[in-house]
């Protein structure tokens, strides 16, 4: 069984703690989600997406299955949702579930599919969702009524981006964990072109971010230039993902956990 | 940042040595990660931790002398980052460590450091804890009191290393046993989760010698003084290894 404290990433943990340190804020945060918005959703994807079960994609219904015993967790519910970008996301706090695009169902393998569904285990592993749920909730209601101006949400929402940022690296450390990280590899690659066929080298990314990384440092500017563009960003750059998942596979922690997960 | 000679020692520590000493400077004493740290997210971290420890002494000798030159010493800095031994003589004065001396080597500062330390633990100690402190050591002397243990303690440091390491040995152990069984400990029992290695280090004294103390020394001195401790109490124990033929038990 995995817990939190194995695939987090120190600056993820670090973020927490801070924002544990805000008095009552687990209560508020959770109330928020339970009255205003899980019940929202819910309602929203029983009625616009399809339903994981044994009879209905079975395909998804069974991996998601398998993903959670391997990790230990409860299973969530599955829905899935007509899109062509391959992504997927997770939701709630009391009874967490777990929606993924079309495209990804289609286009990744099953261990592909398992690692994109252990990614999102990853966040409800580590309680990502709640605070996760709060960030958009703000952002919407800053948006939609603004409640929040920019120039006060601003430094506060770039901060949570960083965040979220680094609660992405976590749940990767997850979805590693859990199917390895040659799967891993190949998962982000999909990701990051959409194609389904990406022949048969899964470190290309790895080899990219090292390059990428010569660009950033090549000149200051360049540095500056990326460092802004990637503020605004809530998840980290495919190259970088897949980068930090290289250095961690040589960690005590990710061969004691293959060791657990062993198929 | 300059290597330091002071801590080149560290490449010869035992490993269970050098986890805590990695585990005081990335974990507060209830298991928290420090918000400082920055050891945790190296490459040599990642590959070294926990049981491959020596491959990363610089890193951590590294992080000890950041942690004192970013936090303690700020004045005294020269861009370089301080000398270990400047933060052992700042640890010192701290924690009010008697008769230092301009000549002293690192090792004598920090072996005084130690009995200072120990001192106050042995205080803190009931008599049964002292008398089975000094049945478990085969220390000469006839008074089973707390004078007289800390007074061996002083002149065992000279006559007798080996015997010295295993005194602050027993002292530490006895201390964190009386810890748990007085519920002391039960507080600050997060750091367990991390598989007991940093209570059975100098948290274990520094909690018996008053927390409430402690917590007011700020939180730069909660790491670099537990670190130095931790280290000094290393190249005792390596110093009586290294040379444990020339000396008679
Ligand atoms: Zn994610």
């Amino acid at each position: 069984m995995m817990k939190d404290d194995d695939i987090m990433h120190p600056e993820d943990r670090k973020a927490l703690q801070m924002l544990h340190k805000i008095p009552y804020i687990d209560s508020v945060c959770r109330s928020i989600i339970e009255t205003e918005y899980e019940g929202l959703c819910r309602g929203e994807n029983l009625a616009t997406m399809l339903k994981a079960s044994s009879q209905s994609v079975p395909r998804v219904f069974h991996l998601m299955k398998a993903t959670c015993q391997r990790i230990g967790l409860p299973m969530p519910e599955v829905y899935i949702y007509n899109d062509p970008v391959m992504n997927a996301y997770t939701y709630g706090e009391t009874s967490p579930f777990v929606c993924i695009s079309s495209s990804s169902v289609e286009r990744l393998d099953d261990r592909e599919l398992m690692c994109m569904m252990a990614h999102e285990c990853g966040h409800i592993l580590c309680k990502h969702v709640l605070y996760n749920s709060v960030v958009r909730f703000l952002h919407e209601l800053g948006e939609e009524f603004g409640i929040i101006s920019y120039s006060l949400s601003g430094p506060i929402y770039l901060a949570l981006q960083y965040w979220s940022r680094r609660s992405e690296l976590s749940a990767d450390r997850c979805a590693a964990a859990t199917m390895g990280e040659e799967t891993f590899q190949r998962m982000t690659m999909k990701i990051a072109c959409g194609l389904s066929d990406i022949g048969c080298d899964p470190y290309q990314l790895v080899r990219q971010a090292k390059e990428y990384h010569g660009h950033e440092n090549h000149s200051l500017w360049n540095k500056i230039q990326q460092n802004c563009r990637m503020a605004f960003y809530s998840h980290p750059q495919a190259v970088n993902r897949a980068w930090e998942i290289d250095r961690w596979k040589n960690s005590y922690m990710y061969k004691k956990l293959r060791r657990e997960t062993q198929e | 940042m300059n290597q330091d000679t002071d801590l080149a020692f560290l490449q010869y520590c035992e490993n269970d040595d050098l986890r805590v000493l990695c585990d005081i400077l990335t974990f507060d004493h209830d298991g928290k990660i420090r918000y400082s740290e920055s050891l945790s997210d190296c490459d040599s971290y990642l590959t070294c931790y926990p049981d491959n420890m020596r491959g990363m002494w610089q890193e951590l000798a590294s992080e000890l002398q950041k942690f004192g030159g970013n936090s303690i010493l700020n004045y005294i800095r020269d861009g370089q980052g301080p000398s270990y031994e400047k933060i052992l003589r700042c640890v010192c004065k701290r924690m009010n460590v008697e008769d230092l001396d301009m000549n002293d080597t690192v090792e004598d500062i920090e072996q005084k450091l130690l009995i200072t330390v120990s001192a106050k633990a042995i205080g803190q100690l009931g008599e049964e804890e002292i008398r089975s402190v000094m049945e478990e050591c085969p220390i000469p002397v006839l008074e089973y009191s707390k004078q007289g243990l800390v007074a061996a303690l002083m002149t065992l440091r000279v006559v007798n290393q080996r015997l010295f390491v295993m005194v602050i040995r027993t002292v530490m152990n006895v201390t964190v046993e009386a810890l748990v069984g007085r519920g002391v400990a039960s507080a600050c029992m997060g750091i367990f989760s991390r598989g007991m290695s940093a209570l059975c280090g100098p948290f274990g004294w520094l909690l018996l010698t008053g927390w409430t103390v402690w917590d007011l020394m700020g939180p730069a001195y909660r790491v670099t003084i537990p670190a130095v401790i931790q280290v000094a109490y290393m190249r005792v124990k390596y110093l009586y290894m290294s040379d444990s033929k020339e000396i008679a038990a």
